[in-house]
């Protein structure tokens, strides 16, 4: 674990204010400390356009761009983004051109422009505190609506993915969405993606949903994230959202039972503990919460989690499976009052109340922790399972998308 | 089975990952008048902010300690919504029993750490702010256990903030218990109002990040309110 650093205390970690930067076409802009959108981030800083209030734009820090090296690589990347369409897609916030600080694009690159959130869009990870921290954030949604979100970001990045672009930042603080369900991608220019033929990798790793085969390895970085690794993340990341916080590699600590370390820590170990049969244990009202999943969405989660997708990239579920599953668990929560609860008054099944048993007498697993075998339905669409035509494609810039291919 | 009573299940509620942060203050005579008005304004004005911050209120669990002749637990470990909209007033009187309160500080972390494990909760590094003239009175044990805090900073298991507040600062005293990194932090003035919108800012910036990413963070300038000391500072 990398700790805290106390280094940059005594210069602070302000970017340049009132500094003017330029466009490609050379119109300049003054960007001040008013115009800052929430607070300094490790790479830079986000700000608003007075000028043209759907947009923003993000100057790095300069210690990002010191180096000749650095610079070059940021810009190459850069304008190997802008080649792609993916900014078309309004779900995403995706590099719309360079910014200078001089004009006629004889300057130095110090950010570039894209599109800004529509107001009241919040992080994914204000729903990870408990069924009180969603009912805050999210007034009246249950887990019909919080599954459904998850399913809509699952949606996104396949959609990202048509542009073989991986994203690479799963931070939940970059997964957005408003009350309507509607989610947005930010912090995208740190993907891993290929274009005209280059490749260009991303060394950002968020350690919570990071895919065991990246983890303690520096040389996987230097090559492009691979759809299995995304699947990994996207599924902690839903498993987060459906689950109201609780991370999967989370567990009980107990008396001569492994160590409750970081979620990195678990997951490079392999300390899940869903499902039957290993030993740990979990915070009793989350066995409530995942007794209640339909049992395809719990079947896919333990075979990215525990069994063949765990150590097999190659093995675990697609995004369109983890979509689909997520789906029917919405359209479920809407037939089945108790399964919408964000706090459910029991388990499913009562016999699994307050931490039961990982694994019954005759060694089989308990029957709503055991795994069907699921079909593979690799390649199939996922179909509207909810049946309401707003939730199952929500964004207003879908269409748009679809236009634009 | 695990023994799972309605304490872990209370704090399970709410599985974020945790930021616990101790904050430990100096009331001793030297803090009579301003100062320790200064320092209630301050700290009902971090509540306040932590409050605010929703991704803050989720993650931070603040504890406060006071010491002045002895040490005493004004509050223990609770998350924003368990704390009162005020700190009952903290009074300045007695000497400085630096080390009492730094143990008590400890054992609190340690305990709440243990507790987080027990719950399945993960947390990030807790913090621990020590306000101080940095005159304790001797044998309190206060250079052991600053060993011991230095040491976890050292390897990253605890951010350990030491501030000298007065005019009448012992620096080597107050190097003797700083951490190599940031280093003896002098508070400019009174400025404890800004001293704890910047922690709370801090533990924003924790909380939105990773467990295992608190690495990248990037903590806001202490310009503000503070400067470094001549000797450890930079």
């Amino acid at each position: 674990m990398m700790k805290l650093s106390f280094a940059d205390l005594a210069k602070g970690v302000t970017p340049d204010v009132g500094i003017t930067v330029y466009d490609e076409v050379g119109k300049a802009v003054k960007l001040g400390p008013e115009q800052q959108l929430g607070r300094t981030g490790a790479s830079g800083s986000v700000y608003t356009l007075p000028c043209a209030p759907d947009f923003c734009v993000k100057l790095y820090r300069k210690e990002e761009l010191a180096s000749p090296k650095k610079l070059a690589q940021t810009v190459n990347r850069l304008r190997a983004m802008l080649k792609l369409g993916v900014a078309a897609d309004p779900r995403f916030c995706w590099p719309l051109g360079l910014v200078t600080d001089k004009p006629g694009g004889k300057g130095k690159v110090v950010g570039f422009g894209m599109r800004r959130l529509p107001e009241g869009c919040k992080p994914v990870k204000l729903l990870f505190g408990g069924a009180a921290a969603v009912q805050r954030v999210w007034p009246g949604a249950g887990r019909r609506e919080l599954a459904t979100l998850a399913a809509n970001l699952v949606d996104a990045v396949i959609a990202l993915e048509a542009w073989n672009v991986e994203p690479a930042d799963f931070n939940p603080e970059n997964f957005v969405f408003d009350n309507a369900g509607h989610v947005f991608l930010l912090d995208l220019d740190s993907v891993s993606f290929r274009e005209g033929g280059t490749a260009y990798p991303s060394k950002m790793c968020y350690g919570d949903t990071a895919a065991p085969e990246l983890l303690g390895k520096p040389d996987a970085f230097k090559e492009l994230r691979s759809r299995a690794q995304t699947v990994f993340s996207m599924a902690v990341l839903c498993f987060q959202v459906v689950q109201l916080g609780e991370h999967p590699f989370s567990f009980v600590e107990v008396p001569g039972g492994p160590r409750m370390s970081s979620p990195a820590e678990n997951i490079r170990a392999g300390l899940c503990a869903l499902g039957g049969g290993t030993g740990l244990q979990r915070a009793p009202r989350y066995y409530a919460l995942w007794s209640w999943l339909v049992s395809d969405l719990q079947s896919v989660f333990l075979r990215i989690f525990r069994h063949e997708g765990y150590a097999d990239p190659a093995r675990r579920p697609t995004l369109h499976e983890l979509s689909f599953a997520l789906r029917k668990f919405a359209f479920e929560c809407g037939r089945t009052p108790e399964r919408n609860k964000l706090e459910p008054d029991g388990p499913k099944n009562p016999r699994l109340e307050s931490g039961a048993p990982s694994r019954p007498a005759d060694g089989g697993l308990l029957p709503a922790f055991a795994t069907p075998a699921l079909p593979i339905r690799g390649g199939r669409r996922p179909g509207r399972m909810d049946g309401t035509h707003e939730w199952a494609n929500p964004n207003p810039g879908f269409q748009a998308y679809h236009s634009f291919r | 089975m695990v023994e799972y009573d309605s304490t872990l299940d209370a704090l399970s509620r709410n599985p974020a990952a945790r930021v616990p942060c101790a904050v430990v203050c100096d009331c001793s005579h030297s803090m009579s008048g301003s100062p320790i008005g200064q320092l209630n304004c301050g700290l009902d004005r971090f509540l306040a902010a932590v409050r605010a911050d929703d991704a803050a209120a989720m993650s931070a669990e603040i504890a406060v300690v006071a010491f002045a002749s002895e040490a005493r637990l004004e509050h223990g470990f609770a998350p924003i919504d368990d704390y009162p909209e005020k700190l009952p007033r903290l009074t300045a009187s007695g000497c400085t029993a630096t080390g009492p309160a730094l143990k008590l500080a400890e054992r609190l972390l340690d305990e709440r750490l243990a507790l987080y494990r027990r719950a399945g909760i993960p947390h990030y590094a807790p913090w621990l702010l020590l306000l101080t003239d940095g005159r304790p009175y001797p044998n309190t044990g206060w250079k052991e256990v600053a060993a011991r805090l230095k040491q976890r900073a050292a390897i990253g298991k605890l951010n350990f903030l030491c501030v000298g507040v007065g005019d009448d600062i012992d620096e080597k005293t107050l190097a003797a218990l700083s951490p190599a990194e940031p280093g003896v932090l002098r508070l400019e003035g009174f400025k404890f109002q800004e001293l704890f919108v910047w922690l709370s800012t801090s533990l924003h910036a924790v909380s939105v990040a990773g467990v295992g990413n608190e690495g990248e963070v990037r903590l806001g300038g202490i310009e503000s309110w503070a400067r470094f000391a001549k000797k450890g500072g930079r």
